[in-house]
């Protein structure tokens, strides 16, 4: 287990969420000032996720702001067993920008009542050791080999908010064509994180 | 094809379709609903939707990060920071030679009065190899998902029911700070109790924010009462609940002078005119002169 001479990404990735965990037992502690360190970890991924859901760069600072106090005001809510501070973080930052999207959105026929945000939050403990060794690099190429009508339905439904029913209709294709297009993407995607070449990004196994 | 059946059930084969759609939040409503009552009762763990909802997290963690404008870092610590101020600055105003026991001293953590962070070291000798799942994994995985769907629903009411506790502080702090104004810090008095602030005005109007409050069965109400020199409780509203423990309540009282006490009970019924023990949280009103 301890290759002490090599670099390993995944322990650091376990470092950084170790000190995350520290960081918001002193925010639960009444430290309120720990809020900057975490904001400073995660702020321009943060922005860049509020941006691209946005698209409103006013908006998207609005967003992040009410996401950071959000999250120091409800960080007794953080349970570990869910996922790391960092998608925590992130899938507060994703739900109140596709909120802050939609309510801006009045023709939205997307009822107010549920929230169908994905669960984009969690990393269940099936799959740490995967989770801790991947990097930016690693997903962009992930998403690479993806066909662009695959990665074009998760983006609409992941970054804009829309419905299968939505982005059927506004790309003009059949809804079981949406439909499988997420469900081949969301499995390649998979495939191309969990096979070990990932990071050569060799792929070459998307579908169709 | 005939009428709508909203709540259908689904099959496992119309759930496999529909996983992709579930982990993105991009089914209908009604999908949804069906999809989560599908997946707490039937005996198939659907390791597709553990599987793909994996991934969706990714899908933004591979965006190019976008450094924010210098400002904003300082706004959030100055957000943060001034309503923290407003909490502690309740609680100097409250920090009474007590007629009324607190808790220990040290404890006095009001922000804090839920379960602290769960420091839990996430599994990692269960999946050593993630391609090959085992079935257990696969259940707890669904089952983690279910109960993340559960609470991304609730998280839209959450927010609500904070803007809503959010502006009761305001108006706590607005109050408590205005001429003639007085604040208490309720502190709880029994094991996870509600906690809170409440402010009275020169006038005798009155606003209090809880946190922390069990949720009540039936008829059963969290009565606010005011105790003055004459030691006698006199009933001045019930709290409106919000739905996750957070509670609010405006009234008005006949104009006190200092020092009364503000408690809080659980009662039975809405109306009552003696308190009903225990005491569930307390704190002393004074100015903040």
């Amino acid at each position: 287990m301890n290759q002490s001479g090599r670099r390993v990404p995944g322990r650091l990735a376990s470092a950084a969420d170790d000190a995350d965990r520290a960081t918001l037992e002193r925010l639960a502690a009444g430290d309120h000032g720990a809020i900057e360190p975490l904001y400073e970890r995660y702020k321009s991924m943060a922005y860049a996720l509020a941006i691209r859901i946005t698209g409103d760069a006013a908006l998207a600072e609005d967003v992040v702001q009410d996401a950071f106090v959000g999250a120091w005001r409800n960080v007794v809510r953080y349970e570990a067993g869910r996922g790391s501070v960092k998608t925590w973080l992130l899938s507060i930052v994703h739900h109140r920008a596709i909120d802050a999207t939609r309510r801006r959105r009045p023709t939205t026929e997307l009822p107010d009542g549920e929230a169908p945000t994905p669960p984009s939050l969690t990393l269940p403990d099936v799959w740490p050791e995967v989770a801790r060794r991947l990097d930016r690099e690693a997903v962009v190429a992930a998403l690479g080999t993806l066909s662009d009508v695959q990665r074009e339905a998760l983006e609409l439904g992941y970054f804009g908010g829309l419905t299968q029913q939505e982005i059927a209709d506004r790309t003009g294709t059949p809804l079981g064509t949406v439909k499988s297009r997420m469900r081949l993407g969301l499995l390649a995607m998979r495939g191309a994180l969990t096979s070990d070449e990932q990071v050569a990004g060799s792929g070459g196994t998307a579908p169709p | 094809m005939s009428e709508p059946r909203p709540m259908a059930p689904l099959s496992c084969d119309e759930v496999r379709e529909l996983a992709a759609g579930f982990v993105l939040g991009a089914l209908d409503p009604d999908d949804m609903a069906r999809l989560r009552r599908h997946l707490s009762i039937c005996p198939d763990p659907h390791r597709e939707i553990a599987e793909m909802g994996q991934v969706v997290p990714y899908l933004g963690e591979a965006l190019e990060p976008i450094e924010p404008p210098a400002g904003l870092g300082q706004r959030i610590l100055a957000a943060v920071a001034a309503e923290a101020a407003q909490t502690a600055a309740a609680q100097t105003a409250d920090g009474d030679p007590g007629t009324v026991s607190g808790p220990s001293p040290g404890a006095p953590r009001p922000r804090t009065a839920g379960p602290s962070v769960a420091v839990v070291p996430l599994a990692t000798d269960r999946a050593r190899r993630p391609s090959r799942l085992t079935w257990i994994a696969a259940i707890a995985a669904a089952l983690v998902i279910a109960a993340l769907g559960a609470w991304n629903v609730g998280l839209r009411t959450e927010l609500d029911s904070l803007r809503a506790y959010d502006k009761a502080v305001e108006r706590v702090v607005n109050l408590a700070t205005a001429a003639g104004g007085q604040a208490a810090i309720l502190r709880p008095q029994v094991t996870g109790g509600p906690a809170g602030m409440a402010a009275i005005g020169a006038d005798g109007r009155i606003e209090i924010a809880l946190r922390g409050l069990a949720p009540t069965s039936g008829s059963e109400v969290y009565e606010a009462w005011l105790i003055g020199p004459d030691k006698r409780p006199v009933a001045i509203g019930s709290v409106t609940l919000t739905s996750d423990g957070l509670g609010v309540l405006q009234t008005t009282a006949a104009p006190t002078g200092q020092g009364v006490t503000i408690a809080l009970t659980r009662e039975p019924t809405a109306g009552r005119t003696n308190p009903t023990p225990p005491v569930l949280s307390v704190g002393v009103a004074s100015g903040a002169t």
